[in-house]
């Protein structure tokens, strides 16, 4: 392995462990905060709300492609309909973009 | 920008002034205001959603900083509200009694500061929630068991000073609790019980010390902040079983509550059981646009059709066994022996009811898991918020029936379903009516909060009372406790005069105003 392949292959591991710690940090928010309602399969009330309201489609947010930063944030702190709002001493800064990231339209 | 509600008698410049001074505290970045506070609002708000309006928020991360924040306050009389979770969802959340409060936000003060598996019992801080202890107790492989409510996120310490409920045997959370520290609003800070003895190692064995017990003054009160809360915890049992029975007729909750009575006090029913009515049970798989879209009652028909489809009942009784399985099969048999008397009654348990998210939800909240399912139910109504009704009923079949009816037929008046249930406790029951509202349409809001109304009064005059209730209705019923010329308030009112001369600690707060707002309550 030549020094170019080298310094390369950090580069890469290093962008893979960034990407991978900020994914797991959004997922570690969905988790705690999210996932009681918006888990897939019953016993979710928000799943269950968004299945009957826009499809099953769009019941699970992890599985969507459709939620833009802006909406979640604005959701996240002003609650939707039967959803409550979350504070910024319980989901924080960081923490709601992690979330946002996690949830971004264009996730693969 | 949003405009500022101000506390009555406070400018703005006095506001900045102390909000300077609690940054000064906490820093700036803990100090809320503007846009930040719209997530402090009640969301299932029955008056309009900026009435109960914060003027800002402050997030302390210790109990030095707790201190300070009050001093703070003192100096300038600025009112406050503590929060722990701020999960007090149908009581109000996180938002204050008396507009333009600042909410002493306390859900940052997180540690799980002993969990005691010897002794069965945890020592935690304001914004411990149900979730965090229980995933603490999962962590470190410790066999103890939480009473959790039927939200888990809520914080164990405030659920416990609300006075709230679960379903295992420790059901009654202000039974278990052991042990209290408690910022002052002059700034001292006090241990209760056994915590007042340097060096003890019996604060969280047992509750009263020497002298007063002053625990319960902290409870649905504004006469300190409570710092830090013993709890005491149950021991893993060594065998678990929930258990369901399905009643057909609406009349069958008179006879249901009577065997009950026994049953219980005797331990017999070992949990803090509940009898569920069949539109909040059927409200946890279905939404009532699914079965009927007509004003008034759901037809017979109607509610026959929702007793086959999801097999439950008009009334549907869970409860669940602790113990090893021989002692479990013999008051088994007894339990089943005495419900079996009202005909049609079914039994089951959980394997009867697989993929069942009713029974899948209760069986873990009657087993100390906390999870948030129960909240499908303001599925029930689109856009629907929810306040809960809580009268305190004698475990009679007469005195069930006759809140029952009331209940039923004044929420009909209004076009509302009765969802609610019956939480058994030693000697009487938790009435919950939990009035999922149109919180929309501002027309059907209106007669929500009409409604809620009525109930208080009818209630009050037969004689039964509320054991908590949502920020609106605090002063109402406050004033249904009026026994003597009102001298249970006459007494709080004094003691709140002496802890608290400048009232700056959550005003209005189970209808106990400072003096200097006791004649203009807004």
């Amino acid at each position: 392995m030549n020094i170019k392949r080298l310094l390369c292959w950090f580069v890469l591991s290093f962008c893979a462990s960034t990407v991978s710690v900020a994914e797991q940090e959004g997922a570690r928010v969905f988790k705690h905060w999210c996932s009681h309602c918006h888990a897939e399969g019953s016993g979710h009330p928000g799943t269950q709300r968004l299945g009957w309201d826009k499809g099953e489609k769009f019941a699970v947010l992890e599985q969507r492609k459709d939620l833009a930063p802006a909406y979640i944030k604005y959701v996240v702190r002003n609650g939707y309909r039967e959803m409550p709002n979350f504070r910024i001493t319980e989901i924080s800064e960081s923490e709601l973009e992690a979330l946002t990231r996690y949830l971004q339209p264009n996730k693969e | 920008m949003m405009k500022t509600t101000l506390p009555p008698g406070i400018s703005k410049q006095t506001l900045d002034e102390a909000l300077d001074g609690f940054a000064g505290v906490v820093g700036k970045k803990s100090v809320f205001k503007g846009e930040d506070i719209v997530s402090y609002r009640d969301p299932y708000a029955i008056v309009d959603d900026d009435y109960f309006e914060a003027s800002a928020a402050i997030a302390p991360s210790s109990v030095e900083e707790v201190q300070a924040c009050i001093k703070v306050a003192n100096d300038l009389g600025i009112p406050l509200w503590t929060i722990s979770c701020g999960k007090n969802l149908a009581y109000g959340g996180a938002a204050p009694r008396l507009p333009g409060s600042v909410i002493l936000d306390l859900k940052r003060m997180n540690r799980i500061i002993e969990v005691n598996e010897k002794f069965g019992y945890a020592l935690v801080e304001p914004g411990v929630s149900y979730f965090d202890l229980y995933e603490y107790l999962q962590k470190h492989n410790i066999k103890l068991w939480l009473d959790v409510p039927s939200p888990g996120w809520g914080s164990v310490l405030g659920n416990t000073l609300e006075r709230g409920v679960g379903y295992t045997p420790y059901g009654d959370h202000f039974m278990m609790q052991c042990g209290m520290e408690v910022v002052m609003a002059d700034g001292d800070i006090v241990r209760t019980g056994m915590g007042a003895l340097p060096g003890n190692n019996t604060w969280q064995l047992f509750k009263y010390g020497f002298g007063p017990s002053h625990d319960g003054l902290f409870t649905q009160s504004n006469y300190g902040v409570v710092t830090k809360l013993g709890i005491w915890l149950m021991p893993e049992p060594p065998g678990y079983r929930p258990y369901m029975i399905t009643f057909e007729k609406e009349e069958d909750i008179e006879q249901i509550v009577e065997i009950m009575r026994p049953l219980k006090i005797n331990m017999v029913i070992q949990n803090a059981a509940s009898i569920v009515s069949l539109l909040l049970e059927a409200a946890i798989k279905a939404t009532r646009s699914q079965y009927y879209n007509g004003d008034g009652a759901l037809p017979p028909s109607v509610q026959k059709k929702i007793m086959a489809d999801q097999k439950i009942g008009m009334w549907n009784f869970y409860g669940a066994q602790y113990g090893p399985q021989n002692v479990m099969d013999a008051s088994w048999s007894v339990i089943q022996d005495a419900f079996s008397k009202i005909p049609g009654a079914k039994f089951y348990f959980k394997e009867d009811r697989p993929g069942d998210a009713a029974m899948d939800y209760r069986s873990k909240t009657m087993a100390g898991i906390p999870n948030l399912t129960e909240f499908s139910f303001v599925n029930w109504l689109p856009g629907a918020g929810h306040i809960d009704f809580s009268p305190v009923s004698p475990t009679t079949g007469q005195d069930a029936v006759k809140q029952y009816e009331m209940i039923r037929d004044r929420s009909a008046d209004f076009n509302y379903d009765y969802l609610g249930m019956f939480i058994v406790g030693w000697r009487e029951m938790h009435h919950i009516f939990t009035l999922v509202f149109d919180r929309i349409n501002p027309q059907r809001k209106k007669q929500a909060e009409e409604l809620f109304d009525v109930l208080i009064r009818e209630a009050a005059e037969a004689g039964y009372g509320e054991y908590r209730t949502h920020l609106a209705y605090m002063d109402q019923i406050a004033n249904s406790y009026n026994w003597n010329d009102n001298s249970l308030m006459r007494l709080n009112e004094k003691i709140k005069d002496a802890l608290d001369p400048k009232g700056i600690l959550a005003a209005g707060k189970q209808g106990i105003w400072p003096k200097h707002l006791r004649d203009k309550k807004p």
